[in-house]
């Protein structure tokens, strides 16, 4: 069979599972949950459509599109700390890490000073169906991004003290970890901010 | 440093940079008001889930995986997809 396949040239199926079993459990338990919050939200938004449209008004799109271009950078800088693993670059590893770090808790300022702005101009999360939602699902996703960062601080942690301890295996699921905040967010921006 | 700035990923990166700047620009430059408004809403929300699979594809390797992570990964963004715009276009 395997002579079969050498002289035909067909490409073998990659049995690759990047970050091992543990981590898919978790993100496609996520992807459910957070599936039918999204459904939910735009049943909701429905059933009250002129309400919805005139709250999202007052959501401040550049803190969102520029939040979504900081977590985009974040991502491609998590994709380089992983290849400079690899590549046993490690100081680079390092610095991609940082790199990522910093761009979640950028993330994070600015979303702490979006809710400021929000609850200066009288918008709670009892204010009315949208700012429910909104304070909710940024809240849950905000949550994310704590954990997140904590697993970066774990990871710049050991790539300063024991280096060798870390897995490949570990620093995957890191990264797709951190990946799955990016893509939360990306589903996130346009049901809040964009839909007309 | 250099091979990473000028691999695939960085193209993908920039991709999503542009479809991110694509769909605010259908939100702000839209069709307010009008009937293709809801076309507008289905637009965005597909262009989310196209950098959601790019996302899946390159940044989390699930191109180079197993075919059944590939095959249930694709599944939820196909039926998410199909759902969310459903739901936002018929307004059920």
């Amino acid at each position: 069979m395997q002579q079969r396949e050498a002289i035909l040239d067909i490409p073998k199926q990659s049995t690759r599972l990047p970050g091992g079993e543990g981590i898919w459990v978790f993100i496609f338990g996520d992807l459910l949950i957070f599936s039918l919050f999204f459904i939910v939200f735009l049943d909701y938004r429905a059933e009250d459509l002129a309400l919805f449209r005139q709250a999202a008004n007052t959501l401040n799109l550049t803190f969102g599109l520029f939040n979504t271009i900081v977590l985009l950078v974040s991502s491609w800088l998590i994709v380089g700390a992983l290849k400079a693993y690899r590549n046993k670059q490690f100081a680079w590893l390092e610095r991609f890490s940082w790199g990522g770090l910093l761009c979640g808790t950028l993330f994070l300022i600015l979303k702490i000073f979006e809710y400021k702005e929000k609850i200066e101009a009288g918008h709670y999360v009892t204010t009315n169906d949208f700012y429910m939602f909104y304070f909710v699902l940024t809240g849950i996703h905000l949550f994310h991004v704590f954990i997140g960062l904590g697993v970066l601080v774990w990871l710049i942690y050991g790539i300063r003290n024991n280096p060798d301890k870390l897995s490949q295996t570990s620093i995957e699921a890191a990264g797709i970890f951190w990946h799955m905040v990016d893509l939360l967010w990306i589903v996130l921006f346009p049901l809040l901010y964009l839909l007309p | 440093m250099r091979e990473h700035v000028l691999s695939k990923e960085t193209l993908v990166f920039l991709i999503l940079v542009l479809l991110t700047l694509s769909s605010w620009f259908v939100s702000a430059y839209g069709n307010p008001g009008s009937e293709a408004e809801n076309f507008d809403g289905v637009i965005i929300l597909l262009l989310a889930f196209l950098k959601v699979q790019l996302i899946i594809l390159y940044f989390m390797e699930v191109k180079e995986a197993t075919i059944v992570l590939k095959s249930l990964t694709g599944l939820w963004v196909f039926l998410a997809s199909v759902i969310l715009c459903s739901i936002f276009y018929f307004q059920f």
